[in-house]
Parts: C-alpha cells; sequence; structure tokens
C-alpha cells in the first residue's frame, strides 16, 4: 500500500455518499457507554501518574533511610575516633614536655620536641578534617555531637541530588557498603526519576500548551477576528470538527515565550535562593543553571537545611520545566519546521491511497478518532484530545517521553534526527 | 556499480559523524582558549585540563575539582553548557547508535541469524551484553584508570559507575596530570557514557514495560507505510469500509487482531491480517 499526498481541489467527500456511515452507526452506542467510561479511563490515567510520582517519592525516601542508617554510625564513630585521637595526642605532648621541662634537659632539645609534636597534631588534624565529618566547632568542649552531616533530611536531599544525576558531592557514601548500595541504588533509581521527571514534564507542557490555547482563542474573541476557515467538513459531526479545528489552526507555543518561561524560573529561584542563603544575585543564577542542566559542580551548594525540602522541590520541578521546554521546543517547532519543509501541501487536502482507494485525513482521522472511542481507551496524549498544539500524527512516535529513555539525551536525539530528516519510526 | 553504492552509502553516514565530532572538537579547543582568557585559575592549568574540565561540564558529570570562578567565566561557563551538551549528547547518542547497529549487523554475520536490515535499527542490546560489556569496561578501569580513591577497591566501581551515570559527586576524580592520562580517561568516560546511555534506556524500556501504562493492543500499533505511520485500527477501519463490513464485524476483528499479534511475531504483514479476516 501507497500513500501518496496530493493535493486536491476537485475532491468530492466520499462521506456522504458512503453506504457505511461508521460515524452514525456508532454514535447510538457511543452515549450509553460514555460517561462512566471517560470517567473510569481519566481516573485510570490520573491514577498511573500518581502512584508513578509516589513511588518515586517512596523510593527516594527509603534509599534516604538506608543510607542514613548506613552511613551515620559510620560518621559518629569516625568523628568520635578522631577527636579522641586528638585529644591523646595533645595531653601526651603536654606531659611529656612537662616531664622534660622538668628533669631539666636542654631548652632546644625541649623546643625541637615541641616542634615534632605540634607538626603531629596538625597533621592528625588535617586527616580528620579530609574525612568530612569533623570541623572546628566539634573541637570545642561539648561539641562533639553537634550537627552531623548525615540527618534524614541530608540523606534526602543526598538520593535526590544522586538520582536525578546532579552530584553535587557535599555528602557522598564512605564506607564499602555505603558505595556498593549507592551503585545498585542508583541503577534502578536514575531511569525511575527520569521517567517521573518526564511525565512531570509532560504535564507541565500539556497544561502551557492548553493555557495557551486559551489565551490564544481569549484574543481571537476581543479583537473579533475570525480566520477565513477554508470549510469542506461537515458540520453535523461533532469529532469531525474538533479534528479540522486542530488542522486548522496550528497552535504551537512561541519559543520566545518557552525560554521567557525557563528564564523567569532560574530568575525566580535565583533571587529566592540568594535570599536563603545569603548569595549574591548571579550565584543563585549560576547555581540554578548548573543545576537545571544536572552539572552540580559542588562548588556552590545550599546549605541551610531547614531549607532542604523547599531547595529538592525547586530542583524537581526546574528539572521538569527544562524537560518540558526540551519537549516543547525542541520537538515540535522543529519538527514543524521540518514538515513544512517537506509538504508544502496542505495536510487537510491531502488524499490518501488506501488499498486503491482515495481518502481525505481528515476523514481518516475522524473514523480512527471514532473507532479508537468506540474501542480504544483514551490515551493521555492522544492527537484527537490534546488541543492546542500541532501534533504530527506519528508524534508518538518520537522517543523521548513516552519512552522516557533518558529525557534529556533521547530527546536531543530524536531532536537532531529531526534535523537532520531521519526519523526513528517503530517498525512493527 | 552495488559497491560504488556502499561506498557512497558508507560515506554518507560517516560524513555527518566526522562533522559533529569536528565541530566538536573546534568548539572544545576555542571554549578552552577563552576560558584560559578569562579564569585566571583554568588559566594555571593546562591546555588539556581545560579541555577536560569543559569536557566534564557539557557531560554534565561536574566533578567539582576544576570549576570557573570568575564572574564572566561562569557568565562562560552557561554560555558553552547551553550550546555543548546538546552537542555532546548528540554526538554519543549516534555512536551508541552505530554501536548498536554494528553489533547487531556482526551478529547477524556470525550466527547467521535471519536478520532483516531494517528491523534491527532500533532494537537495543540485550540487557546481558551490555552488563557484561559494563563487566568489562569495569575491569579495565579497574587496572587501567587512575583515581583519587582506593585502588582495587570497591572504590574502582563507584568511581566508574558515579562517572558514567554523570552523577560525579567528586568525592573521586581521576588523575590527569600527563596527557597520556588525559587521553586514556577521557576515552573511557566517552565509552562509559555511552554504554551508560544504552544501560538507561534498556532499563527504562523494561520500567515501561513494568508499569505497563496501557496493555499492548494490537490496534494501537502503528504500521510504517510508504513512509508515513497509521495504526492498526485506521487501517482496519479504512480496510472494513471498503469491504462493506458492519461494525460488530470490525470489532470482533479488532479483538482478533490482538490475537494474531500475540502469536505471531511482530512484522509488517498484520495489515495484510486484517484484510484476509475481513475477507
Amino acid at each position: 500500500m501507497i500513500i501518496d499526498g496530493i493535493s486536491s481541489d476537485d475532491y468530492s467527500p466520499m462521506a456522504e455518499a458512503d453506504p457505511w456511515d461508521l460515524d452514525q452507526l456508532l454514535s447510538g452506542e457511543q452515549i450509553t457507554s460514555r460517561p462512566m467510561a471517560t470517567w473510569k479511563s481519566y481516573a485510570r490515567i490520573i491514577l498511573a501518574h500518581v502512584s508513578l510520582i509516589v513511588l518515586s517519592v517512596v523510593y527516594v525516601g527509603f534509599g534516604a533511610f538506608l543510607f542514613y542508617q548506613l552511613e551515620q554510625p559510620n560518621e559518629v564513630e569516625v568523628r568520635a575516633r578522631n577527636i579522641e585521637r586528638f585529644n591523646v595526642h595533645k595531653r601526651q605532648m603536654i606531659d611529656h614536655l612537662w616531664e622534660m621541662r622538668s628533669s631539666g634537659i636542654g631548652q632546644h632539645v625541649v623546643e625541637d620536641m615541641a616542634v615534632k609534636y605540634v607538626d603531629n597534631v596538625t597533621r592528625i588534624l588535617f586527616e580528620a578534617f579530609d574525612t568530612h565529618c569533623i570541623g572546628a566547632k566539634h573541637l570545642r568542649p561539648g561539641g562533639e555531637d553537634e550537627d552531623y552531616n548525615w540527618t534524614y533530611m541530608t540523606a534526602l536531599f543526598f538520593t535526590t541530588t544522586l538520582l536525578t544525576t546532579i552530584g553535587y558531592g557535599n555528602l557522598t557514601p564512605v564506607t564499602g557498603r555505603g558505595k556498593f548500595l549507592c551503585i545498585l541504588y542508583a541503577l534502578f533509581g536514575v531511569p525511575l526519576i527520569l521517567i517521573t521527571v518526564a511525565d512531570i514534564g509532560k504535564f507541565l507542557s500539556e497544561n502551557i500548551v492548553q493555557l495557551y490555547t486559551w489565551y490564544r482563542k481569549l484574543r481571537e474573541k476581543c479583537s473579533k477576528q475570525k480566520y477565513s476557515v477554508i470549510s469542506n467538513k461537515d458540520d453535523k459531526n461533532k469529532e469531525g470538527d474538533l479534528n479540522l479545528d486542530h488542522l486548522e489552526n496550528y497552535i504551537s507555543i512561541p519559543i520566545f515565550l518557552i525560554v521567557a518561561i525557563l528564564l523567569s524560573y532560574i530568575t525566580f529561584g535565583a533571587v529566592v535562593l540568594s535570599m536563603w542563603e545569603g548569595w549574591d544575585f548571579f550565584s543563585g543564577f549560576y547555581f540554578s543553571f548548573i543545576t537545571m542542566t544536572t552539572v552540580g559542580f559542588g562548588d556552590i551548594v545550599p546549605l541551610k537545611r531547614e531549607y532542604y525540602i523547599l531547595d529538592l522541590c525547586y530542583i524537581i520541578i526546574g528539572l521538569s520545566i527544562t524537560t518540558m521546554c526540551i519537549d516543547l521546543v525542541g520537538i515540535q517547532y522543529i519538527r514543524k519546521m521540518h514538515y513544512f519543509g517537506r509538504a508544502i501541501k496542505d495536510a487537510r487536502f491531502a488524499l490518501v491511497n488506501v488499498g486503491g482507494k482515495m481518502v481525505h485525513v481528515p476523514d481518516l482521522m475522524r473514523y480512527a478518532s471514532v473507532l479508537q472511542q468506540k474501542y480504544g481507551q483514551k490515551k493521555t496524549h492522544d492527537t484527537i484530545i490534546v488541543k492546542g498544539a500541532y501534533a504530527p500524527k506519528d508524534l508518538s512516535k518520537i522517543r523521548f517521553i513516552d519512552f522516557g529513555a533518558l529525557a534529556s539525551m533521547e530527546s536531543w536525539q530524536s531532536l537532531w534526527s529531526v534535523l537532520t530528516g531521519r526519523t526513528q519510526e517503530v517498525h512493527v | 556499480m552495488k559497491k560504488k553504492n556502499g561506498i557512497e552509502k558508507f560515506l554518507r553516514t560517516i560524513a555527518p559523524q566526522a562533522i559533529l565530532v569536528l565541530i566538536l572538537t573546534i568548539f572544545m579547543m576555542a571554549g578552552a582558549a577563552i576560558f584560559q582568557r578569562i579564569d585566571p585559575v583554568l588559566a594555571e592549568q593546562s591546555f588539556y585540563e581545560v579541555i577536560f574540565f569543559e569536557f566534564i561540564t557539557i557531560s554534565t558529570i561536574g566533578y567539582g575539582n576544576q570549576y570557573p570562578q570568575t564572574f564572566y567565566s561562569r557568565l562562560f561557563s552557561i554560555i558553552f553548557s547551553i550550546i555543548g551538551i546538546p552537542l555532546l549528547v548528540v554526538t554519543l547518542g549516534n555512536f551508541g547508535k552505530y554501536f548498536t547497529k554494528f553489533y547487531w549487523k556482526t551478529r547477524g554475520c556470525l550466527f547467521k541469524e535471519k536478520t532483516e536490515k531494517d528491523l534491527v535499527n532500533d532494537r537495543d542490546l540485550p540487557g546481558l551484553m551490555i552488563a557484561f560489556l559494563y563487566l568489562v569496561t569495569f575491569f579495565i578501569g579497574l587496572l587501567f584508570i587512575p583515581h583519587s580513591g582506593a585502588s582495587y577497591s570497591i572504590d574502582d566501581c563507584y568511581f566508574s559507575f558515579i562517572s558514567f551515570a554523570t552523577v560525579g559527586f567528586g568525592d573521586m576524580v581521576p588523575v590527569i596530570d600527563t596527557f597520556r592520562k588525559f587521553c586514556k580517561v577521557t576515552a573511557y568516560l566517552l565509552w562509559g557514557t555511552i554504554l551508560h546511555i544504552m544501560l538507561i534506556s534498556h532499563v527504562t524500556t523494561w520500567f515501561n514495560q513494568l508499569f505497563a501504562r496501557k496493555p499492548f493492543r494490537g490496534r494501537d500499533v502503528e504500521v510504517l507505510i510508504g513512509g508515513q505511520c497509521i495504526t492498526v485500527s485506521e487501517i482496519t477501519s479504512l480496510v472494513a469500509q471498503q469491504f462493506h463490513a458492519s461494525p460488530h464485524q470490525v470489532r470482533s476483528m479488532l479483538h482478533d487482531i490482538d490475537e494474531i499479534m500475540n502469536d505471531i511475531k511482530p512484522n509488517e504483514e498484520t495489515d495484510e491480517n486484517s484484510e484476509i479476516i475481513v475477507q
């Protein structure tokens, strides 16, 4: 079978002449079964997303608990050992010096001894500091139990930065078991968080498209400017109307708006974070950017633990927004350009040759939609449901978010394949 | 004639990759020069160390042992990443894709498997193969890659994995004091990242199957016809219309398709099958 798009103005609609009118035959059954079915399918759709998010939260939380259990005792032990070692050396030094002083050995010998001891203690201090478990405040009397690196809160921060592959490195597993667990945990956790973040991003991008569509409609109403719609559609069919509307108004979010959203989010984060942490504005901006791209140098890291939860929310939402931007800009915009570059003829008037018979594309879509309503559960990202953005028919082919594979990586890859004209098609 | 076509095809696939790699190289070189100019700390380091810093940045590993410190170098690193990250991802992704293709082709030659050329392209590497490659890579890393952690311990694995996963805590960083070590480490990390992309895509597919947001239904399967994609349900409706079948017949047929799809291995015969049923 060959499908070829032919522009045809002399095309006579075949739906009217067709004795087998699928729409009318199916319409009766549709009404009776519809409300329950949509409600159910809607619940099912929501349930899937919510369960994904809940699973991720549970996974991150459980991981934080595990790492805390593994690493915290080690930290306590290392700190206690180092403080003990330091104190022992200090006492030894003082005792020895007093001993030498009282036994009347020459002054320069005592001085040499003292220098040796001080060097030794300094080395011990630096070694203790290298374990990252100890700071100046812990050497004060009664400071041994002051805030540990590993608390439930910081463990949560650690697992999140691990699974989002940001990896600041301000907190890392030290024990062998902790490192082993880290590998295993990330192996399954990274894809899970990737899917979740991509899912939230998809949700956001759909809402943005929806909002933008409303905005467009509102503006059109206000200006009373009506599009001159080339109509050759039958008005009795609502489904067909919708489809044609979508085909006529390719609503694409302008790239400017997307970049503005991303920039304003980062700027917002920069302002808030610099307020919390006492950074200057540009440091906050830089931190946000390095975080959103998951580079995570760790040269600037949030330190105020009371804001950690909010920081995490900011990071997760930020990553979702980044994914959303790649989704909206990278795919739709360029794909559309690509499409128009190739098919100069309007898709509405394209004829599809199916088994020797010519079919109008909108008709084909209408039948598909009726069939899908009848037989198929509605998919969330269906071209028929999603209002607004122009979505190519094989949008679901683009392997980036639905497949969940490596959100940024895959989307950039498919973006590239679009650019070079090599589409990734699934062969059945 | 055929051979000439083959060479031409080969060149045509190679050329964009070569150009991409070239662009990336020039981009890194220029970036390193600019970084050395605007950042006093990076300026003290050797050229390849700055290149390594750039690589760590745009691969989003970000160890954090080297980082921009002045206002302008921070600003430049933002701009650099905006262009660099997608560039590197695309390059690495393509390498991974060609590696996968190469694997399937070699396997096809070795085991005389019936591999249809086009069908093979999108398939991922099998999980066992990825695991095997990972183990080999870890072993190579254990032997040859110098890093700041303890050698011959869990640290080797941990360092490699955290780097490949582009987490890059920076508690263990590779040692690149000589140019040779720099080349070694960079090649290792590049390969590891490619491997990790494949692993992630494998695990993600597995996850998606596990969650199964929608059950497999033959009618939703999309078929490639003459460069365009159409779902089986669309084809069925069109075919049904052509043969004047009733809706009930169509429905039963759609159910049948699911059964057929479960029985027959997925190939491009589905639309023909549906035609047969209607008849």
